[in-house]
């Protein structure tokens, strides 16, 4: 090692020095502090009784029932003067107070006043006037009215500003910027989801979330808002029950809804419980204030307990994604109602913490509104589902009508015109074919127009179009309805080939049977899982083998299976009967 | 024996010559004219009004309710019978609603067109289980005023006869399950379609027929 290198080393240690005594102090949080009780005017002097205690200085519960002016004073050490600017931080400063900086007022944050109300939600930070600031010790004095609303004096830091502003523009957007974001957030979904569901009359549940989400944006804004005039301060406090209460009621109905719960009654004494502590306050006046801030808002954690409930009998129910987000949406809730309540009253928590259930509740209004989209779009598809399936069914009710008619009428006529092309239909025959025609469009008239009552309207209108006939070849044409119910739910194309079944029955009767009677018996069986149709006439019967009269047969078979109806035909020389027997509860 | 004067009002020749001869034959009808269409009709109306209209609803030139409106007009007592070529219920009641009190499906056998006259001249009148339902559902909740709360005109025992009749039964089975004769029963469809045309025609008629002011 050469001699300039050790020089060099040298050098480089002797200016480390250098910078070492030049770092910038430290940032001091205090954590204790001295006071003393004296007038406001101005800072107290030494020799008063200074006693030192622990910040934050909870009131509850080191100044109970005491009021008057406090003051609080902390020394620190500050670099020589000139340098870079030094911050007060104070993160909470709800009641507002003066701070003095070596016996001089440096800032006053607004106390409340005659005919305000005021409570400050942001932090407080003040640069100290250079001039002020001494090299050596410095003394900052805080003096704060104990007794008023606010029940913590918080810690103070004191340090440079470039390391002091970002803690607190950090807090502050916590505190307010964030409480102003989800206060009109919340309002702004409050407002769509309630107006759509006063327009269309969804569930409940959607009601139910805007309303949580309505009450929730108000609840936010007194975050928001730190002043009120005085007089309106019972109704500011009103609306503010009305806002915490209908949240916690409506969310955690919400929620008992999702979990299956429906208890009658259920909704009303939620209800009735939200509507109380609003009312004795705006009845009873600013008296009751104490004990509904206490213990109503106690009430509503209460809900918290159900919600938890609900949500563990949700995931019990079914451990699916929304159902585990809800349970731990529940208990971050619940942990963050607990905690701003004790917060609010000064008890327990870090009582400089920030309010908590702000986080848990947008988790809350989140996991519900993702609940509530899930569903809509669930109903949308099934909508749409519902739609594509209509659209279907009606393409496959035409395909077979356009079967039916090629397969029918279409054969019927064109075999016809065959065969009095050939010359082997007579008028006679050929009115008959005509006829038949024309009868099977009236049956498919009968059982496929729109507005039709369906198989028993049906069957009465065969049987009043066919009387005619029937007295005109003095036939005595008889229906009997045994246990009929007053409609029979049976598919329009299944009553249209029961209706042919029967007209082909009466036809064959009409035309060969030389009867003086026939029966038509119509019933349904006790446990009413069929439809029986029986056609029985007292004429000569027939050879069922006969050419003819099989092709008739197999027909009508043909038909009754194809709508999964059994088929019997018995005919002797004393007459012929066909049953029908038609399965009314269909396998699916 | 005083002869039933019969017009006919039908397009078609097939179906008017087949309905003149149908009223031809027999010796207590007088067939009054045949025309094949609207106009034709209404200068016969013009002219005097026949015992019995039979009339085809779908007619070239227009409307055969106008005519049925006409006819009764200038006659209360003219039966109109109309005659129709499927399940047209809607036009059939419609022609009801004008003032018909008939119906006769065009596939009829041959003797139902006589058959038909004489009943409706003999006060009763036909009617089918669907046109019973519609007749039903028309006299409960009419179609211009549904919310006005209005006492139906229909008796309890023509509501019950509807309503059997729409359900499938016969006339002979309806007269038999209310005790009554068959012909009772023609007798209160007929008396049913009177209605529905007069309270088709307005409330204010209707009331003043009630009442006695109109007969």
């Amino acid at each position: 090692m050469t001699i300039f290198a050790r020089a060099a080393l040298a050098a480089l240690a002797v200016s480390a020095l250098a910078s070492a005594a030049q770092a910038p102090p430290e940032v001091i949080r205090f954590r204790e502090a001295e006071y003393v009780m004296a007038r406001r005017a101005l800072t107290p002097p030494e020799h008063l009784p200074w006693q030192r205690i622990a910040l934050p200085d909870r009131w509850r519960v080191n100044w109970p029932g005491i009021t008057g002016n406090v003051w609080y004073r902390v020394a620190f050490d500050a670099p020589h003067p000139g340098g870079e600017p030094w911050m007060v931080y104070l993160p909470r400063m709800r009641e507002g107070g003066d701070l003095f900086v070596n016996g001089r007022l440096i800032a006053t944050v607004r106390e409340p006043g005659v005919g305000e109300y005021t409570r400050w939600m942001r932090p407080h930070a003040f640069l100290i006037p250079p001039g002020e600031l001494r090299e050596g010790r410095n003394l900052l004095h805080v003096r704060v009215y104990v007794g008023g609303e606010e029940k913590v004096m918080s810690t103070v830091t004191v340090g440079p500003e470039s390391k002091v502003r970002p803690q607190y523009e950090s807090r502050f957007f916590f505190t307010f910027t964030l409480a102003q974001i989800i206060s009109a957030v919340t309002l702004t979904v409050a407002i769509f989801v309630i107006t759509v569901w006063v327009r269309r009359r969804m569930e409940l549940d959607y009601g139910l979330f805007g309303l949580a989400c309505l009450f929730w944006g108000l609840h936010t804004l007194n975050y928001v808002i730190e002043s009120v005039p005085a007089e309106w301060w019972l109704t500011w406090r009103v609306a503010r029950y009305l806002s915490t209460g209908g949240f916690a009621a409506a969310i955690t109905l919400f929620y008992l809804r999702f979990a299956g719960f429906r208890i009658r009654g259920m909704t009303r004494a939620f209800a009735a419980y939200w509507l109380a502590g609003p009312l004795l306050l705006a009845v009873g006046g600013a008296s009751w204030h104490p004990f509904i801030d206490r213990f109503y808002q106690a009430g509503l954690l209460l809900m918290g307990g159900f919600m938890i409930a609900a949500a563990v009998y949700a995931v019990w129910r079914q451990r699916s994604l929304m159902s585990i987000a809800f349970l731990a949406c529940a208990l971050l809730g619940l942990g963050g109602s607990v905690h701003d309540y004790l917060l609010s009253q000064g008890l327990a928590v870090d009582p400089e913490g920030p309010y908590l259930l702000y986080f848990a509740a947008a988790a809350l209004l989140g996991v519900a509104g993702a609940q509530l989209v899930e569903r809509f779009v669930g109903s949308l598809g099934a909508a749409e589902s519902a739609g594509r399936e209509r659209e279907r069914a009606v393409v496959a009710e035409r395909q077979r009508i356009m079967q039916d008619m090629h397969d029918g009428l279409g054969s019927q006529l064109l075999t016809s015109l065959a065969a009095v092309e050939r010359g082997a239909l007579d008028p006679k025959g050929m009115a008959q074919v005509l006829r038949e025609a024309v009868d099977d469009m009236r049956l498919a008239i009968d059982t496929l127009s729109p507005g039709r009552e369906g198989l028993l309207e049906a069957l009465g209108n065969l049987r009043y179009r066919l009387e005619p006939r029937f007295r005109a070849a003095g036939i005595e044409l008889r229906f009997d309805r045994r246990n009929l119910p007053e409609r029979l739910d049976v598919p329009a194309e299944h009553s249209l080939q029961i209706l042919r079944v029967l007209q082909e029955s009466l036809t064959n009767v009409l035309k060969h049977a030389r009867a003086h009677r026939v029966e038509v018996s119509q019933s349904v069986t006790q446990d009413r899982a069929r439809f029986t149709l029986a056609v029985a006439d007292d004429g000569g019967g027939f050879e069922p083998s006969a050419s003819k009269a099989g092709r008739g047969l197999s027909g009508m078979r043909r038909r009754a299976e194809q709508i999964g109806a059994a088929l019997d035909v018995a005919s002797d020389a004393r007459g012929t009967r066909v049953v029908l027997s038609y399965p009314l509860r269909r396998p699916s | 024996m005083a002869t039933t004067s019969v017009l006919v009002v039908e397009d078609e020749p097939e179906f008017l010559r087949l309905y003149c001869e149908a009223i031809t034959r027999e010796a207590d009808f007088r067939l009054a004219g045949a025309v094949t269409t609207l106009a034709a009709a209404l200068a016969v109306l013009e002219q005097s009004v026949p015992d019995v209209l039979v009339v085809d609803l779908g007619l070239p030139d227009g409307n055969g309710a106008d005519l049925i409106r006409r006819a009764v007009r200038k006659r209360a007592d003219c039966d109109v019978l109309v005659v129709t070529v499927f399940g047209d219920d809607e036009h059939v009641i419609g022609a009801i609603e004008a003032g018909a009190t008939g119906y006769l499906l065009k596939d009829s056998p041959p003797g139902e067109l006589a058959r038909c006259i004489r009943e409706l001249r003999a006060g009763g009148a036909p009617i089918s289980p669907s046109i019973a339902r519609r007749l039903l559902a028309r006299m409960r909740a009419p179609a211009d005023r549904p919310a006005a709360p209005q006492p139906s005109p229909l008796s309890e025992r023509e509501a019950e006869i509807l309503g059997m009749v729409a359900k499938g039964l016969s006339f002979a089975e309806v007269a038999g399950a209310l005790d009554i004769s068959a012909h009772t029963v023609v007798a209160h469809v007929k008396k049913i379609y009177r209605k529905l045309a007069v309270h088709s025609r307005g409330e204010a008629v209707f009331e003043a027929k009630q009442l006695g002011l109109l007969k």
